[in-house]
């Protein structure tokens, strides 16, 4: 039997992952000066092992991370470990999981011991934690302080969004998010929402 | 966990460092970082040199730790391949405060011949 994940709104993930984040810090003893430090909030705060493997046993091959709630192991697909976004948003989102969907994984009868998150297939229970990761990783409040340092003074001039994306990033030490994802961020923040009104305006005068 | 695994793992944890982070620092992956500390694999003499400048342990202390001895080390030996196994052979009762005590007597030597 398949669980059934409980709705939760973007507002309450976004809520939940800045408390997290914080209480995560204070438990580390760390601040945020830059990068959110995921790899430790995942060892040394939560207990769980990264594990590195070059795929999961019974899942399929897009499968890049998992999180087994039974031996306290996040899995990473060894293959994605050089490239600094992908790895962080991986275990950021078994992170989310943790927080998110432990409790109903275990509270629901379940057949499926391993969460895992693949690239293809996104249920909701993996948008969840794809929200989770994102916010997690990226402050809303540093994404904005910084979104505003860089961009655009000209709105009749805006700026491509993986250019902004990569402004936000160099900006604020974000260091370890693709481009994309902050492209993401930034649109879920509507901050670089393709249907702004300075696109609009600068598409009807200018394409 | 084997005890290397163990030791590595610990200084990890205490300085607050990742695995992939570590990794970075002294040239390996994160995956290779995490084999060790489980005892799937063990360091070689330059990586512990890396592993312990990273970590800011004793480099001998880490050797220890890894079953290793020191490069430097292992040349002294090496150079000397008669009086040194004498010279160990014949100290190997000695005691933590003999120990001390012939250090001092050698450093005091090798300042003097500077």
């Amino acid at each position: 039997m398949s669980i059934v994940w409980p709705a939760i709104s973007n507002q309450q993930i976004e809520e939940q992952a800045s408390n997290f984040r914080q209480e995560a810090l204070s438990f580390l003893n760390m601040e945020q000066t830059s990068e959110v430090p995921v790899e430790q909030i995942a060892e040394m705060y939560l207990g769980y092992e990264l594990d590195f493997v070059e795929g999961i046993d019974g899942y399929p091959d897009d499968v890049i991370g998992g999180i087994d709630f039974d031996t306290n192991t996040i899995l990473v697909n060894s293959a994605i470990e050089s490239h600094i976004g992908r790895y962080s948003f991986t275990i950021a989102h078994e992170i989310a999981h943790h927080v998110l969907h432990r409790e109903e994984f275990y509270r629901q009868s379940h057949t499926k011991k391993i969460m895992c998150r693949g690239v293809i297939k996104r249920p909701v229970e993996e948008l969840q934690a794809d929200r989770f990761a994102e916010a997690l990783l990226m402050p809303a409040e540093i994404v904005i302080q910084h979104y505003n340092k860089v961009k655009s003074k000209n709105f009749l001039k805006p700026i491509n969004q993986f250019a902004l994306a990569t402004r936000v990033i160099e900006s604020s030490g974000l260091k370890n998010v693709s481009t994309s994802a902050m492209v993401v961020r930034l649109n879920h923040l509507k901050l670089a929402s393709k249907g702004s009104i300075y696109r609009k305006i600068y598409k009807l005068f200018f394409s | 966990m084997s005890s290397f695994g163990e030791y590595l793992n610990k200084l990890r944890t205490e300085q607050r460092v990742g695995v992939r982070e570590l990794g970075r620092a002294v040239d390996v992956t994160g995956m290779h970082i995490s084999n060790m500390e489980k005892g799937k694999s063990l360091p070689s003499p330059e990586l512990i040199v890396k592993l312990a400048n990273a970590l800011n342990v004793d480099v001998d202390e880490m050797s220890h730790m890894a079953n290793h001895i020191a490069p430097e080390v292992k040349d002294v030996i090496q150079n000397q391949p008669k009086t040194v196994p004498n010279f160990l052979r014949s100290a190997k009762d000695l005691s933590a405060e003999q120990w001390e005590v012939l250090q001092k007597q050698l450093d005091a030597m090798v300042k003097d011949t500077k």
